[in-house]
């Protein structure tokens, strides 16, 4: 042990007690006693002050607010990859099918059926995701579409109601006292993408098909509110 | 001998791991709870700032489910974790301008902590804990404060975290040699401060 670098990386792996493979722990003398010693204290010292486990405080927002960044930067990049409106089927053949209905989908273009009066308004209405007060985030819209002309389809996550925001712009008036009415088609699986695809479908008083969209996650989410300004 | 690092039901990390890369956020949420001490702690005696903690913490999980699709299972899934933690620690306190070659002066231990801030969350202090384990532990992290961030990582992997050598290397990617010239480094600069602590040292 000649090499003063050698017999301290030795000192250390005695200390540590990581010998290499066929080599057994040598004779030392008293200086190298004295440093395997004080290799051994600072190492145990180091271990009984410095806790390994620090938990963060407030650990359920902690996992919350994960959990929430997740869900926002998977939404954002599903918006930005597939178109979020979509024009009326006047503006082609009707063969605007939603980017994200690939095998197993179904959708099926109707034709508008409701009467047309009053002026043009626009109908909010929020869309949020289902799930765990953990999950909590907006869903994800990957296409929609509205059968009328007259009506476009906009869709935006909103920070302040936490909620995916449906904007149906155009969309003509009826009576407050009629009721409009979501429903869950289908869930289904798409290539290459994580988790299902739902499919909804958004009807007005007379059962007229107002909107069909293709959401994720894979939890069925609920239509909770409806503004009609 | 030291012991590995901690591992939990390596089984069940596998069945977590494979439904978060189904996209099952409930599994995701299952992982953070498991790790987030370990990963909160080793971060925060890297940057010394609760603060910065708390959003690296944030930032490394949060990555970490993004890199989920290319976990192949060939390092433990906290090795794997733990690889990433670092690297986004690393890269935090690269930004603020402090090579990993030049040691830190006591400047940087003033501004960077302040116990009295109102924004840092201050743990509960146990009634029981004496005044001089206290200072001790003081010392030792302001000690391992002025220690740059690539022998502060090493000597922390191997004597707080218990990592062994070929882990240390592992997730550092760097050589086992690199490994034994950083934790010998550290060691003796640590000794050398702490001299007048226990004359053991």
């Amino acid at each position: 042990m000649s090499d003063p670098n050698e017999n301290e990386e030795l000192l250390h792996r005695l200390a540590d007690g990581e010998l290499e493979q066929g080599v057994s722990a040598p004779e030392l003398d008293e200086v190298s006693q004295a440093e395997l010693r004080s290799i051994e204290a600072l190492s145990s010292m180091l271990k009984a002050e410095l806790p390994k486990k620090v938990e963060p405080q407030y650990p359920d927002f902690f996992n919350s607010q994960i959990i929430r960044r997740i869900e926002r930067d998977e939404a954002r990049e599903l918006h930005e990859a597939s178109p979020a409106s979509s024009g009326s089927a006047a503006e082609g053949s009707g063969s605007t099918a939603p980017a994200a209905a690939g095998p197993g989908g179904f959708f099926r273009w109707f034709p508008w059926a409701a009467a047309a009066t009053a002026c043009a308004v626009a109908a909010f209405l929020a869309l949020q995701g289902g799930g765990s007060a953990a999950h909590s985030g907006g869903a994800v819209i990957a296409s929609a579409y509205a059968p009328a002309s007259t009506v476009q389809v906009k869709t935006w996550y909103s920070e302040e109601a936490e909620a995916t925001v449906i904007d149906l712009v155009g969309l003509e008036a009826f009576p407050a006292d009629r009721e409009i009415s979501g429903q869950t088609l289908a869930s289904y699986p798409v290539e290459g993408l994580r988790g299902s695809r739902i499919a909804h479908q958004l009807s007005g008083p007379d059962g007229e098909i107002l909107m069909t969209l293709v959401a994720a996650p894979g939890e069925a989410p609920d239509f909770f509110g409806a503004l009609v300004n | 001998m030291s012991e590995p690092h901690e591992n939990t039901d390596s089984t069940e990390d596998a069945e977590l791991v494979t439904r978060c890369q189904g996209g099952d956020l409930g599994a995701y949420d299952e992982l953070v709870i498991r790790y987030r001490s370990r990963i909160h702690g080793m971060i925060l005696r890297m940057v010394r700032n609760d603060a910065d903690a708390w959003d690296l913490s944030q930032d490394a999980f949060v990555k970490a489910w993004k890199a989920l699709p290319k976990y192949e299972g060939r390092s433990s899934f906290y090795t794997w974790l733990y690889r990433i933690a670092h690297n986004v620690t690393y890269d935090w306190l690269r930004k603020r301008k402090i090579e990993g070659s030049v040691e830190f002066d006591e400047t940087f231990e003033r501004t960077s902590i302040d116990p009295d801030s109102k924004t840092s969350p201050r743990k509960a202090e146990q009634p029981d804990e004496g005044m001089e384990r206290s200072e001790l532990r003081d010392r030792l992290e302001t000690a391992i404060g002025k220690l740059s961030p690539d022998h502060r990582a090493v000597v922390l992997m191997k004597d707080v975290e218990g990592m062994r050598y070929q882990e240390i290397a592992d997730t550092l990617e760097c050589s086992l040699g690199t490994v034994m010239s950083r934790l010998h480094y550290a060691r003796k600069k640590l000794q050398a401060d702490l001299q007048n602590l226990d004359r053991t040292l």
